[in-house]
């Protein structure tokens, strides 16, 4: 049986005194991918924030089996505006103490297609360019799980075909549990995930 | 805005006659300055070294005191944060002698490195200040990625994203110290006699002959021009706005060891020199027969009867030219936001050098080009002093109002143009309407800086009746509890601006 990587319980969350998250339940097991589906300001991006540790709960427990393997992409991306690719690469592989960190990100840069910009900054990429940098700078710390928030919504219908179709790519090199949330159902769809809806500040399964 | 539009032609006349003129003589003495450099010798060479010196170490110490502050200020939430940050810019308003005295009081420090400290206690929010702007600007997506992978490779990150803002805040302090004679000149009044660059400049100042003042200012105003371009392109990017979500504050897991950290440094900057001016107010003598609160009380009531006038009348002058700045900063504000490249950077020398030149140079400069029988009424009256608080510290009025103006979508402009909006209709009724809190935060802080102003004021016949030179008078003559409570009334005057702002300001959630 796999092993539970997040496991949530009664969590419960509040802004200025309306409640976004009511006694909220989630389990996600080793590799297992889901997408969470919500209206905008439902709390999907509080709950994905909570489970980071970037945000605290009002009550309830939030156990991750692995709490320094969890990575985040964020809705913008954000890349470290100051340093290169590589920089990028090389620092959070540092940090998350993988060895040969250099040459790590290298091969990184090189499966995702990027390595032509290895010496370039954030501003100098295009938006395919910027995604793949962010999605190889999560990789790059081997995390068991990966947040996805609103990973596609900055795109328009063209490019977030082509988003999906990376997103898929990245996950083919990681067996990572994923949570994504979105409120976009198309997206969940395309890319096969088991569905939770956010209503009303819990999760139902469809 | 084009050079042959009025608005720019009142733009140059106002700069023109509040900050040019008054430092026309120290520019034209730049012509005599070969024949000055014929006369250096060793002894000059020695203050001007001590000087730079003195400065630079003070500006590494308000880097060592303010950027961590600032730092904790700005990213953590923890218990008396909020307090901090409003007491923060008070030791930037203490008068410089104050924080000296206070700090003489309470350790019996003296000589060079006593300045040295006290020039960093003193300017050590600049860095702070700037580093808690800068770091309001971060991507708030940028910096939780890092804290995602750690908590020591976001504050690494933290770090690299406020060093230009710390390292401006450090050269302001530099520029600011290089240039104050009154510190050194304490501090060597009451231990052993030393003397800076600028007590030299005062020295020459006070002979007959102001042009030989003008000359021997020049290599500060070289040192502060060569730092002003230094920071400049920093000062460009400040108007760069993100449209991404910036960070927020956050809570941290032991908040405690970062609210004691900064009440300490607080309490070095503020508590206490506030603290020992209190105490000072009741001080008695060995042979007194009066309890301390008696004392005290007669000292604030002696600060208030004889400070009285001295008090109004700084009032009047600083508010005139706290009022010209509101007045002329959204049009400045206008010129810069619309300026780019060469035109920008100059606009940018024009605006800025008045301010980091040092202070006695407008004082002799004044003597020199108003100090003429056919100007004998505005000479003497309050309005020449109020010009050149105006002059001297319009760029932060500027800087603040630039910055806000930079937030501002550029969509709302573009629609008043298009609606054919004149340059005044936009400057003074659209864009004054929507930033008139920062218009009105930078007048305070004009306000607040006329307050403390002593360099010209002692020069100037028509500023001598001020606070700043009351309190190096009376410092002076050693009247320790009127002093003290003298300084303690100023603060509290200086201190309401930020008070107002604090309590005016919307509350966010964070």
């Amino acid at each position: 049986m796999a092993s539970t990587v997040l496991k949530i319980q009664q969590l419960c969350k509040s802004f200025d005194e309306q409640a976004v998250l009511k006694q909220l339940d989630l389990q996600v097991t080793a590799e297992q991918r889901i997408a969470i589906l919500g209206e905008s300001g439902c709390g999907k991006s509080t709950l994905l924030r909570i489970i980071a540790g970037l945000e605290q709960a009002d009550s309830g427990e939030v156990n991750l089996e692995h709490p320094h393997q969890c990575q985040m992409v964020f809705q913008d991306l954000g890349l470290w505006p100051s340093h290169t690719s590589i920089q990028q690469l090389i620092m959070a592989a540092k940090a998350s103490k993988i060895k040969d960190a250099k040459a790590n990100a290298q091969s990184l840069l090189e499966k995702l297609n990027i390595a032509h910009i290895a010496a370039r900054k954030p501003a100098t990429l295009s938006g395919g360019e910027a995604r793949r940098l962010a999605f190889a700078r999560v990789l790059i710390c081997q995390p068991k799980l990966i947040l996805l928030d609103e990973a596609f919504s900055s795109l328009d219908s063209h490019n977030r075909l082509s988003g999906i179709k990376l997103l898929q790519e990245v996950l083919d090199l990681t067996s990572a549990a994923v949570i994504m949330v979105t409120h976009n159902e198309n997206d969940a769809e395309q890319l096969d995930f088991p569905i939770f809806d956010l209503i009303d500040g819990q999760l139902q399964q469809r | 805005m084009t050079l042959k539009s009025p608005w720019f032609v009142l733009l140059a006349a106002v700069s023109l006659l509040c900050a040019w003129l008054p430092l026309s003589p120290s520019i034209v003495a730049f012509f005599d300055f070969p024949q000055w450099l014929g006369t250096l010798d060793s002894r000059i060479l020695g203050l001007l070294w001590r000087s730079i010196w003195m400065s630079s170490i003070a500006a590494i110490g308000s880097l060592i005191l303010g950027w961590p502050l600032g730092l904790f200020l700005a990213r953590f939430r923890f218990f008396g944060r909020s307090t901090y940050l409003l007491f923060l810019p008070l030791s930037l308003m203490l008068p410089p002698l104050m924080v000296a005295q206070a700090w003489y009081g309470l350790t019996g420090m003296s000589g060079p490195w006593a300045a040295v400290f006290c020039f960093a206690c003193c300017y050590a929010p600049l860095p702070a200040l700037l580093v808690i702007r800068s770091a309001s600007k971060q991507a708030a997506a940028s910096y939780d990625a890092a804290r995602m992978i750690s908590t020591s490779l976001s504050f690494k990150l933290l770090i690299s994203h406020t060093r230009s803002a710390a390292f401006v805040g450090a050269a302001f302090c530099f520029i600011f110290s290089i240039g104050d004679f009154a510190v050194p000149d304490y501090f060597a009044t009451v231990g052993d006699l030393f003397h800076v660059y600028s007590s030299e400049v005062f020295g020459n100042s006070r002979n007959s002959d102001f042009r030989a003042g003008a000359v021997s200012s020049l290599p500060l105003i070289l040192i502060c021009l060569s730092m002003l371009l230094c920071i400049l392109p920093w000062l460009k990017n400040q108007q760069q706005h993100s449209s991404q979500e910036c960070a927020q504050p956050h809570s941290i897991k032991s908040p405690a060891v970062i609210s004691a950290a900064c009440l300490t440094v607080t309490g070095v900057l503020v508590f206490a020199v506030i603290g020992r001016m209190f105490f000072e107010t009741g001080m008695r003598g060995p042979i007194a027969t009066t309890s301390w609160l008696q004392t005290s009380t007669k000292a604030f009531a002696d600060a208030f009867s004889l400070g009285r006038a001295d008090m109004i009348r700084t009032f009047q002058f600083a508010s005139i030219g706290a009022i010209i700045c509101m007045v002329i900063a959204p049009l400045w504000a206008f010129a810069l936001h619309y300026s780019q490249g060469l035109k920008r950077s100059l606009l940018v020398v024009v605006l800025a050098l008045p301010m980091l030149v040092p202070s006695l140079c407008m004082g002799f400069g004044s003597i020199v080009v108003f100090n003429q029988p056919y100007l004998d009424g505005f000479y003497n009256s309050m309005l020449l002093p109020a010009m050149l608080i105006a002059g001297r510290f319009m760029p932060i009025a500027v800087l603040i109002y630039v910055t806000a103006l930079g937030s501002q979508a550029s969509a709302i402009d573009s629609s008043a143009k298009l609606h054919g909006l004149s340059t005044g209709q936009r400057v003074y009724s659209l864009f004054l309407r929507n930033n008139l809190r920062a218009c009105l935060l930078g007048g305070a802080l004009v306000f607040v800086f006329a307050m403390r102003e002593l360099d010209f004021a002692i020069l100037l016949p028509a500023a001598n009746q001020s606070t700043a030179v009351r309190y190096y008078n009376a410092l002076h003559f050693s009247r320790d509890n009127f002093v003290a409570a003298f300084g303690l009334s100023i603060s509290f005057i200086l201190f309401l601006p930020v008070m107002l702002h604090s309590w005016l300001s919307p509350k966010t959630a964070s």
